[in-house]
């Protein structure tokens, strides 16, 4: 394990973890609106293939949840780089609603799971194409 | 920053109207009361004091939607906004939902699935959809979407012994939460490019050019309502769920869900002129040709009546979005397109009721029609129950001539207001509205292939006796006044329509400014 | 008089189809049958007095209420009698009554006779709209109506595949017509903005006045738009007005003369929905088939009445096509074909009722005949003559199947004369009416008919005396295999020995109850008499003509010169008439084996026949499908054309509709990984539509970074 304590003695650079130091500016450099943006768009397409790819349908549930998350990511990051715009926090409020919409959507989600588990007997997405043409 | 926080709090005090939200607040202590009087009812004991209560609730709340029309505001702090066609599009909302309630008891009980919250889950649902009609901003209109959708994904579910019920579930809910990523991602981009989520903001500025993340962030939010609505090519899931769900939730979902979501969509279209852009319209038609025609041919060939009916909900989509098209298309500065938006929302609103009072009977007949104690499944099953019930065979019949847009019934005058609109405005229209007229004339072909079996096919039938409860005869006779009155006399809701969509000139001599 | 007091002519009917359709089984055959016999006897009665009104006084009495007014777009909800509907609704509700009386003897042994009496009222509620409207839309409300219950009635013995099948191809063709008289409604609302018949007429004769023709309006100002006109270019038209009006050519030849502007389609449209509900070439093969429904059914709505409505519909809205002359050379010239062809199919038939069907089928040609030549009121008198000749003929054919106990093949009947006199003396006063053989009715319209489409001067447009001869041949022609088939039937049934002895014995053979009788005398009265308000105007003078005379403030009867006398025309149809009919009567009374071998009855079918031995081999491959060994001219018609190729294209565009469908079906696996996959694919679609640069400037985020900074 690294020593994170300043040194008090070194003139040089506040630390000589270069890890940490890189993932600072790796930080800094994602925490700009196009960082947000990428980040945002990354955990929205792994999400949509998570969906889209994965047959177990827990897995698409959380497909699912990481998409709302990474809108919930672009929401504030929009927000706090334009916040000098904007009297009211509406993207914070907005990522406040998603969250809970979340939470109400995974709740029927794995209820609806439960159901077909014991209608069916498998959770596979598979399995479950009774209808179809 | 500070001015404007003063202004706001002097505004606070209008602002903040409850008045206005007295159909919400209706709708939500009902169905939080039918939850409670639920407790006191044994198992299996009739639910009609539950679905009485709630019809009471949503009478009264369609009375203050009544009560308000006339106003023409923003509330809230530009969350809400009430006018005529939010009120209107509200008030067909819970009309369906009224009808559908009304007719669902004998139902549920030939299922043995009687129970409060099937109710009270679709109050919530209707409480969503009043939301969507009156949002006036994108976190307001995201709350209504999820409201109305998480209560309709348990109502596709409710008969939860039956797989294809689960399986519709499964579907609608993974594929509905998808979209909803799409429309939030959507309206994320649009809160980037102007930094808000008031539609009535998005007016400035936003006319002469859009920029890309705005034009993206368009995109998405149509998507998603693009999926709610079944149009092509997000369609796939409308056929699936509408054959699983109950035959009553069926009904529900392809009139409310469709009416506030067109109400929304109407709302964001026409007070965003963004969607103007010529781009988008283009998509739109492109959309409206695709929904028809996938809709109208995919119909011909099914044998399940309900997967017929669900094909024919994405045409009629198909035909409300060329309304919508007619709508968006920018014409020459003046009163001009004021009086087409108005045209043609109005058109849109009216092919709305008379739609749904036509598919909301339908399904009701078909589940009240049963086969030696089984539901109705293909068209060889409606074989000579016609003469077996006549009344309900005779209206099931106007129905599915009013879907297929003959006169004289409501259907008729929901496609000629909306192809004279169109024609009326643009002679670019005619090739469009040829094509929709003849896919019509196709679709002549399907919807009465249920009434030739009815009639024409088979001996009378003479099996068990069928289970057909007051509630769905009695709901059946509504929808079949509602369809000929307004076939008979159309132009009294059209002029309520076309006084929703009056307030449209406001906003664009507020755009034109 | 009150002029709601018409209102009670369409609405009476309709109460009696409530009463009916409500009551149920509670009604045996006479109480449901009295029901709407009276019903339609009412509305008759206040349509004669509405007729002598309009006849003393000439106006029009019309009932207008509004029925929708929504974005300046009105429609009135009116009824109107005005000569020519007055007209119309005697021959509906007089036919129409008698016809339902009827019924109730022929209808004796049916199950459920309320709810054909039922239906039988709505027909006439729908027909009458038809007929009374003031409108297209309500005109066109009256015409889907009557399709319906025709629809209804033809498929009324359900049980029966055949007869269902019968009700689906009649939709089927009747859907291809309306198309077509929807299209024109479209474009007529769309030019004139109006459907209201004055208005129509109003417009046309406004530009006629100001400009000398119709396109000349250039532009129609209408709801404050501006709108191209859909006529021919005015410019191009007025030079050409101008040149000929100076070197003094007639006024015709510059007045009429439109080219195959938007109202050569809209009329040629109309004509389109006027040969699907009028059974004309190439939509006739319905009606043939549609005498599966009960025989009354076949008087009423197949011959006497809806049939009719393409004529009336013409006759309505003569004054477009007084300005199309290429439509009406094409109504001319497929009514006369139409005449020639059904008749040639009607000569060989062996079904009584399928003879009758061809009847029909060629006399409704020569009404388009008529109309083609533009003397409206000719046709509309053979209509008229028409509906009580046939009807009458339809009503005896129906006597007599009543008597055989449903059995329709002429080929076992014969010597039928003498077990019921009734029905064999009032047959022969059709026959003769429907042979045009002097004094009859059908003799007067037939030869008003004859004598004016030799008079038609223009080929599709242009001058052109031999078409005049050349249609004037064909209706002769026609007349020629009307008297033909007439006698025909007449001798198979009536004449000689009978023939059905193995299946029913003679002894079995009654005379029709006597509400049937009666009502067969009374049409026969009719028949025979009707003529006379019909005289040529050169036998008794132009005010002798009473018809034409009472026509005429709404369509005015041109004057006709020809140059032969009229008499000349009229002695040889009349002569051809008698001659054919007489040879071919004599004939088939001759032995029985003669019957079924047509090749010794006359000249001109032994020649025809033996052209068709040459080609025997097709013949007999097509036997299993023919099942009588009928002549083969005839026979090419009726199974190549009518039932191969025709039903072929029908049933192709069906078939090609659902093989469509067939082929987008697989996009429905029901899987639901794949389902997501589709809307990722939707959306890429979509976002790709808007512009695949945009898309990746949104992703560089290019432009949110320049909003944000």
């Amino acid at each position: 394990m690294a020593d994170y304590r300043l040194p008090t003695t070194d003139y040089r650079l506040p630390t000589t973890d270069y890890r940490l130091l890189s993932m600072i500016s790796i930080a800094h450099m994602f925490f700009t609106p196009h960082g947000m943006m990428f980040l945002a768009m990354l955990l929205f397409l792994t999400g949509v293939y998570a969906v889209t790819v994965r047959r177990n349908l827990i897995v698409v549930l959380m497909g699912l949840e990481l998409m709302l998350n990474a809108v919930n990511v672009a929401l504030v990051s929009f927000n706090y780089f334009s916040s000098y715009e904007s009297v009211f926090e509406s993207g914070q409020i907005m990522a406040l609603m998603v969250i809970a919409v979340a939470a109400a959507e995974a709740a029927v989600g794995l209820a609806i799971l439960v159901v077909l588990m014991r209608t069916r007997g498998s959770i596979d997405a598979e399995k479950a194409q009774e209808m179809q043409g | 920053m500070l001015h404007i926080a003063i202004e706001t709090a002097a505004n606070a005090m209008n602002d903040f109207n409850y008045d206005v939200l007295m159909p919400l607040i209706v709708l939500a202590i009902t169905g939080s009361a039918a939850l409670l009087l639920d407790l006191f009812l044994a198992r299996g004991e009739s639910r009609r004091s539950v679905s009485m209560l709630c019809v009471t609730g949503l009478i009264i709340a369609a009375g203050f939607c009544a009560n308000e029309l006339g106003t023409n505001a923003t509330f809230w702090n530009g969350a809400v906004k009430i006018d005529s066609l939010g009120l209107v599009g509200s008030m067909i909302c819970l009309v369906a939902t009224g009808l559908v309630m009304l007719g669902s008891e004998s139902f549920l009980k030939k299922h043995k699935r009687l129970g409060g919250e099937y109710y009270a889950l679709m109050l919530f649902s209707s409480l969503g959809m009043v939301t969507m009609c009156i949002a006036a901003d994108f976190i307001t209109m995201f709350l209504g979407i999820e409201i109305m959708s998480i209560a309709v994904y348990v109502l596709t579910g409710y008969f939860r012994d039956d797989t294809k019920s689960s399986e519709a579930s499964m579907k609608y809910f993974v594929l509905g939460a998808f979209a909803t990523g799409f429309f939030l991602l959507g309206v994320a981009c649009l809160y980037g490019e102007y930094k808000t989520f008031e539609l009535s903001k998005f007016v400035n500025g936003s006319l002469t050019e859009s920029s890309t993340l705005a034009l993206f962030g368009c995109a998405l939010v149509l998507i998603g309502f693009f999926f709610k609505l079944g149009a092509a090519p997000l369609q796939v899931w409308v056929p699936d769920v509408y054959e699983g769900a109950p035959t009553t939730v069926t009904a529900f979902m392809a009139t409310g869900v469709k009416t506030a979501g067109f109400v929304a969509l109407l709302r964001i279209c026409t007070s965003f002129t963004i969607f103007w852009e010529e781009r988008l319209v283009v998509l739109f038609g492109a959309i409206a040709l695709l929904t028809m025609i996938l809709g109208n041919f995919l119909a011909i060939v099914q044998r399940r009546v309900k997967r017929m009916l669900a094909y024919s909900s994405i045409a009629h989509t198909g035909y409300l979005f060329l309304g919508l098209l007619i709508a968006m298309v920018k014409k020459a500065p003046g009163a001009d397109q004021g009086h087409l938006i108005q045209d043609a929302n109005a058109a849109i609103l009216f092919y709305l009721l008379g739609y749904t009072f036509a598919t909301v009977g339908a399904f009701i007949v078909l589940s009240a029609l049963s086969r030696g104690g089984r539901d109705v499944e293909t068209f060889d099953d409606l074989e000579g129950l016609g003469w077996r019930h006549p009344v309900l065979g005779v209206a099931l019949t106007i129905f599915l001539v009013s879907l297929a847009g003959i006169p004289v019934t409501a259907g008729f005058f929901g496609k000629f207001f909306i192809f004279r609109t169109a024609l009326l405005y643009d002679d670019a229209y005619i090739p469009i509205v040829v094509a929709a007229v003849m896919l019509s004339v196709i679709s002549v072909a399907y919807y009465l292939k249920a009434s030739v079996h009815l009639f024409f096919r088979g001996k009378a039938y003479e099996g068990p006796e069928l289970e057909t409860g007051w509630d769905a005869s009695f709901v059946t006779l509504l929808c079949f006044a509602g369809t000929i009155f307004l076939g008979v006399m159309p132009d009294s809701f059209y002029a309520l329509c076309k006084s929703a969509a009056s307030e449209i000139q406001v906003i664009l001599q507020v755009a034109a400014n | 008089m009150n002029h709601d007091l018409i209102l009670l002519i369409p609405l009476i009917p309709l109460l009696g189809f409530a009463i009916n359709g409500l009551g149920g089984k509670r009604f045996n055959v006479v109480g449901s049958g009295l029901i709407a016999s009276v019903a339609v006897t009412i509305s008759f009665v206040v349509s004669v007095k509405a007729f002598l009104h309009v006849r003393e006084t000439g106006e029009v009495v019309s009932s207008v209420f509004e029925w929708f007014e929504v974005g300046g777009f009105e429609a009135h909800f009116g009824f109107r009698i005005d000569q020519l509907s007055a007209i119309m609704c005697l021959v509906v509700t007089g036919v129409g009554a008698l016809i339902h009386v009827y019924s109730i003897g022929y209808m004796d042994r049916d199950k459920n006779p309320a709810k054909f009496f039922a239906f039988l009222n709505l027909f006439i509620f729908a027909m009458l709209c038809l007929v009374m409207g003031d409108n297209l839309i309500l005109m066109f409300l009256g015409w889907e109506g009557v399709g319906l219950c025709s629809y209804l009635l033809i498929g009324f013995w359900y049980e029966e595949n055949a007869n269902a099948d019968a009700g689906k191809k009649a939709f089927i063709v009747n859907r291809i017509g309306d198309f077509g008289f929807l299209l024109a409604i479209f474009l007529i609302f769309f030019h004139f903005g109006t459907v209201n018949f004055d208005e129509m007429k109003g417009a046309v004769d406004d530009e006629l006045e100001n400009d000398g023709y119709v396109a000349g309006a250039g532009e129609i100002v209408n709801e404050g738009r501006v709108r191209k006109t859909l006529f021919v270019d005015a410019e191009h038209e007025a030079g050409r007005e101008t040149a000929l009006k100076s070197i003094g050519a007639p006024s015709w030849t510059w007045q009429r003369h439109v080219g195959l502007g938007a109202l050569t389609i809209v009329c040629l449209l109309l004509f389109v929905g006027a040969t699907g509900k009028s059974a004309q070439i190439p939509l006739y093969v319905w009606l043939p088939d549609a005498m599966a429904g009960p025989t009354p059914v076949s008087a009423l709505i197949h011959a006497a009445t809806m049939v009719t409505a393409g004529v009336y519909m013409i006759a309505r809205l003569h004054f477009l096509y007084d300005l199309a002359p290429i439509a009406q050379s094409v109504v001319l010239l497929v009514g006369a074909v139409t005449a020639v062809w059904a008749g040639f199919i009607g000569l060989t038939q062996f079904d009584i009722k399928k003879v009758l069907a061809y009847s029909t089928v060629s006399q409704l040609g020569f009404m388009f005949m008529a109309m083609g030549a533009g003397a409206y009121s000719a046709g509309i008198f053979h209509l008229v003559t028409h509906a009580f000749f046939k009807a009458l003929l339809f009503l005896g054919s129906g006597a007599v199947i009543y008597a055989c106990h449903h059995e329709q093949d002429m080929r076992r009947y014969g010597g039928l004369g003498k077990r019921l006199p009734m029905t064999y003396f009032t047959f022969i006063i059709g026959a003769l009416a429907l042979t045009g053989i002097a004094p009859f009715s059908g003799f007067f319209s037939k030869d008003e008919i004859l004598w004016v489409s030799v008079n038609a001067h223009q080929f599709l447009g242009a001058e052109n005396h031999i078409f005049g001869w050349t249609v004037w041949a064909l209706g002769a022609l026609a007349a020629v295999f009307t008297a033909c088939y007439s006698w025909r039937m007449v001798s198979m049934t009536f004449h000689g020995s009978y023939r059905g002895e193995e299946h029913l014995p003679l002894s079995h053979v009654h005379e029709a109850p006597r509400t049937m009788r009666y009502v067969l005398m009374i049409l026969a009265f009719g028949a025979a008499t009707v003529g006379f308000i019909g005289i040529p105007p050169f036998i008794v003078g132009e005010s002798g003509n009473m018809f034409n005379g009472f026509l005429d403030p709404m369509i005015h009867t041109a004057h006709h010169e020809s140059a032969l006398s009229p008499w000349f025309f009229m002695i040889v149809t009349l002569a051809l008439g008698i001659v054919f009919a007489f040879v071919v009567g004599q004939n088939f009374v001759k032995p029985d084996n003669r019957i079924t071998n047509l090749a010794t009855t006359n000249d001109v079918v032994r020649r025809l026949t033996l052209w068709s031995r040459a080609k025997l081999y097709v013949d007999e491959f097509y036997n299993v499908v023919i099942v009588q060994p009928v002549m083969w001219g005839a026979w090419l018609l009726f199974a190549v054309v009518d039932q191969g190729l025709i039903d072929g294209i029908l049933n192709g565009a069906a078939k090609g509709t659902e093989l469509i469908a067939r082929a987008m079906r697989p996009l429905q696996t029901g899987e639901l990984n794949y389902y997501a996959m589709t809307i990722v694919a939707g959306v890429l679609v979509i976002l790709a539509f808007i512009g695949l640069d945009d898309i990746s400037a949104a992703l560089g985020l290019a432009s949110a970074s320049s909003e944000i900074h």
